[in-house]
């Protein structure tokens, strides 16, 4: 799959993975099985989505 | 010297105490069983109170501070708080079963009886977030809980809610660390090079040493998601909001995020 070429989508991607990791050293590996979720099994991908969406 | 701690450690003593310095309960009263026997003889003993008193809420904390910090090693006891109401005393609605140590931790045995109401219990433990998640030991568990507590009587969840996240703390170890560790707010609240040196504490050096690498992997990674879900940066913007405005929140869904495979 094509990574996007939209410069605005690009930093806007930068500017919330700054924010996450600034109090968070977790995250990148928490994004990046996001990132492998969504590709190898949709399903409980979905499922993160579903606790993401949870939050107030 | 000996100290009071929760009979279950995830609450940890200085969660009570930020637990009633939120919710201004200045009055607690610790007895020995937790027993309401009208037989005086039979019943339970009170071991410390300042319900006597017209503490404020500074006052009562602090003076629970020092009850809690010197006690016979092997007590247990029961911590009932209350809020302050004009100048008085109101209910008691909360317990906390607890006990004095040397210090040494040992593992939650028998966590005292939940009391609450089962909307109150819904609301604390996000069920919204455990409905549709496919962890069928989890929501077992959950379900268990829930109907321990159905019946028992209107009041605030903590205790409830401490159990569960017991419960689930071998699905959330990151969670659980933070949670024991002495000053949790320098792993919660860390700035970047903070996190770093936490990451490499708990990491192998090559690892911490390929962050940058990582985050450029992850910026790819990242975009391909948006490639396929643009609705993802406005979802992750939200959870960074939340890291932000309601640490408790973020760890609950990063633990349950850490719960899936």
């Amino acid at each position: 799959m094509m990574v996007t070429d939209n410069t605005e989508v690009k930093e806007k991607i930068s500017v919330v993975i700054d924010r996450l990791y600034s109090n968070d050293p977790y995250i990148l590996d928490r994004l990046e099985k996001l990132a492998d979720l969504q590709v190898n099994k949709p399903k409980v991908y979905q499922n993160a989505i579903k606790i993401l969406n949870a939050m107030k | 010297m000996s100290t009071w701690i929760p009979d279950n450690p995830i609450v940890g003593i200085e969660r009570i105490l930020n637990w009633m310095q939120d919710r201004k309960c200045a009055y607690f009263t610790i007895y020995d069983s937790d027993r309401e026997d009208s037989d005086s003889s039979k019943g339970r003993k009170k071991i410390a109170t300042n319900t006597d008193t017209t503490d404020d809420l500074e006052t009562g904390i602090r003076r629970l501070k020092g009850v809690l910090n010197d006690y016979v090693e092997g007590l247990t006891g029961y911590l009932w708080v209350k809020p302050a109401k004009e100048g008085k005393a109101g209910g008691f609605y909360t317990c906390f079963k607890i006990y004095s140590t040397n210090g040494v931790s040992r593992e939650p045995v028998n966590p005292i009886a939940s009391i609450g109401s089962i909307d109150d219990l819904k609301n604390q433990i996000r069920s919204e977030i455990l409905k549709d998640i496919e962890h069928d030991n989890l929501k077992k568990e959950v379900l268990e809980l829930k109907e321990q507590n159905k019946n028992l009587q209107p009041g605030i969840m903590e205790n409830v809610v401490n159990d569960i996240w017991g419960t689930i703390k071998p699905f959330a170890p990151v969670i659980a660390k933070q949670m024991f560790l002495a000053n949790p707010a320098s792993v919660i609240s860390g700035n970047r090079s903070d996190a770093k040196s936490t990451d490499t504490d708990n990491h192998t050096d090559d690892k911490g040493s390929n962050e940058e690498e990582k985050a450029h992997k992850l910026q790819l990674a990242l975009e391909r998601l948006y490639a396929k879900d643009p609705e993802i940066v406005g979802k992750l913007e939200k959870l960074a909001d939340l890291q932000e405005n309601d640490p408790d929140t973020y760890e609950q869904a990063t633990s349950m995020l850490d719960t899936l495979s």
